[in-house]
């Protein structure tokens, strides 16, 4: 309550305070409004609501918070209609890629999320720029494993590593930046030769998924630009190979044989929101490999998810309790439903055309409050139409939604 | 993403979800705009006919009407004054009729009237 001092006449004329109290610019802040007070009150009128502000600062929250989501199961890759993603290519050493790549004297670096299915012991490489392996020297240059070590084989000039090599999912960075060659990530090594800048080897071309490899992914980054982005799919006649995303071009076998398909994904904690900063994220965009979207934050309501469909019949439908469901993206059974016609329309029939509908089901399930406006041909009425929900479909009775009208379906749960 | 909702071969409708629905297929924005074409100049059915956007031609087809269809289009015709009861033929008379003057009480209506009731009596 209010405290102060009063005049005969009633007016408050408690001495002013005018610094503005810290709790009022927290609830500002929070809410993205300004709290301002015009000059002469008098703020302890305010502070003396301070533990009213408290219990609002704590327990209320703005509509439209925001928490941030890794979208399971979604991988931002634009590879276009007529290719699927796959988990990843499988290579018995017959095959290969010629990613077209080719270095001339700028710096360049390939990272790789792969696996060798051969023996850790095998010379086995994943990388082989100059596929014709010429004689001479640095004619070729290969990364991959070798005596049991993740290598880097320079011909005739170098070869060799120093992180034991394993049969496991292992992300490694191979780059050549002027005489220095280097593996960082899931291996480390470097070593020094200026046949690493001058080598015959940089006018040929990047070749990969040489050896026997599982390959989840390559990035090729030359001059410090991103050249491909390659990606484990299957076009639509099931043959397997990587898509560039950069060059919008799918790249399959040069060897012998084709790849063949996997599906276990590269196994990676990277995906999973860790950080709940604004900036964390690239809101509607990918970061390392996963797409992250900001959602409302409902958990107030005890909801979790919303959803937004939109249907546009292609003839009248006849909604009822056991057939002709909407279908909704929400993946759970809808706790609310709301339904609106976003296109305005004159009705000469009697068919009770739907207009508007809203269902809410109680924290114990049962359906508690549900009402459709709809259109006949003499006007706009209201009546209740119950409903069901399952985890992607929508039940009404009674009503019916009308060709060529675009409907918007928004789902909480 | 955007798709098309097809049972039976006929595009049932067009969505736009982040999820595409088992009977869903998807299509680009320019499909779209020509499915949503073709639906804007969809024919008028006729007691003889209705029309149905084939998944195949991606054009409205002509069907029969089933009895259950036949009934509904003179309820509409009797509701909408072009024609009287009497008009309607034989056949259909007596269904139709039920349909203008429903005998039943509907049974979902009946429970929200109960809750309705029980809720008033709390004073709300």
């Amino acid at each position: 309550m209010a405290t102060g001092r009063t005049n005969a006449c009633g007016e408050n004329v408690t001495p002013e305070v005018t610094a503005q109290t810290p709790i009022i610019a927290e609830i500002a802040e929070k809410f993205g409004v300004s709290i301002t007070t015009p000059s002469g009150t008098n703020k302890q009128i305010l502070q003396g609501n301070n533990s009213n502000l408290q219990s609002i600062n704590t327990n209320a929250k703005k509509s439209g918070q925001y928490v941030w989501k890794y979208k399971e199961g979604k991988v931002k890759d634009e590879l276009p209609i007529g290719y699927t993603r796959i988990g990843h290519i499988v290579s018995d050493g017959n095959q290969w890629i010629d990613t077209g790549v080719i270095p001339n004297s700028a710096d360049f670096s390939i990272k790789s999320l792969i696996r060798s299915t051969a023996e850790i012991s095998a010379e086995n490489w994943f990388v082989t720029i100059g596929h014709d392996k010429a004689s001479g020297t640095a004619t070729f240059l290969q990364f991959g494993t070798n005596a049991s070590l993740f290598s880097v084989h320079l011909t005739s000039v170098s070869v060799g590593g120093s992180t034991a090599a394993n049969n496991d999912d292992v992300e490694i960075d191979f780059s050549v930046s002027g005489n220095t060659a280097s593996l960082s990530g899931d291996a480390t090594y470097t070593v020094t030769n200026a046949s690493f800048s001058s080598g015959a080897y940089r006018s040929k071309s990047i070749c990969i998924c040489d050896g026997s490899w599982r390959t989840y992914g390559v990035q090729i980054t030359v001059g410090g630009t991103l050249v491909r982005n390659l990606v484990p799919a299957k076009n639509s006649s099931g043959l397997v190979g990587l898509y560039d995303t950069v060059g919008s071009t799918f790249y399959t076998s040069s060897g012998a044989g084709q790849f063949t398909e996997g599906s276990d994904p590269f196994w990676t904690t990277a995906g999973y929101a860790v950080d709940d900063s604004e900036s964390a994220y690239p809101d509607g965009g990918t970061q390392d490999g996963y797409w992250y979207e900001k959602e409302l934050d409902l958990s107030a309501l005890g909801w979790t998810k919303c959803a937004t469909d939109y249907i546009t019949p292609s003839s009248n439908i006849s909604l009822s309790s056991s057939s002709n469901p909407i279908s909704h993206s929400l993946g759970v059974p809808p706790k609310y439903v709301h339904i609106k016609a976003l296109n305005d329309f004159t009705n000469g029939t009697s068919t009770p055309f739907l207009l508007e509908y809203v269902g809410c089901f109680s924290p114990d399930g049962a359906l508690s409050g549900y009402r459709a406006k709809y259109r006949t041909y003499s006007g706009d009425n209201s009546n209740a139409y119950s409903l069901k929900t399952t985890e992607d479909s929508i039940y009404i009775s009674g009503t019916t939604l009308k060709s060529g009208i675009k409907y918007q379906i928004t789902t909480v749960g | 993403m955007l798709y098309k909702y097809i049972e039976n071969g006929i595009i049932v409708y067009i969505g736009e979800s982040r999820r595409i629905p088992s009977n869903g297929v998807e299509i680009t924005a320019e499909e779209k705009a020509q499915l949503e074409a073709v639906i804007s100049a969809k024919p008028a059915d006729t007691l003889e006919s209705v029309y149905r956007l084939s998944a195949e031609t991606e054009q409205y087809e002509a069907f029969s009407r089933t009895h259950e269809e036949t009934v509904q289009w003179y309820v509409e015709q009797v509701n909408s004054g072009e024609i009287t009861l009497d008009e309607v033929p034989e056949d259909y008379r007596a269904e139709v009729e039920a349909q203008l003057n429903p005998t039943e009480p509907d049974p979902e209506q009946a429970v929200v009237d109960s809750i309705m009731q029980e809720v008033s009596s709390y004073g709300y």
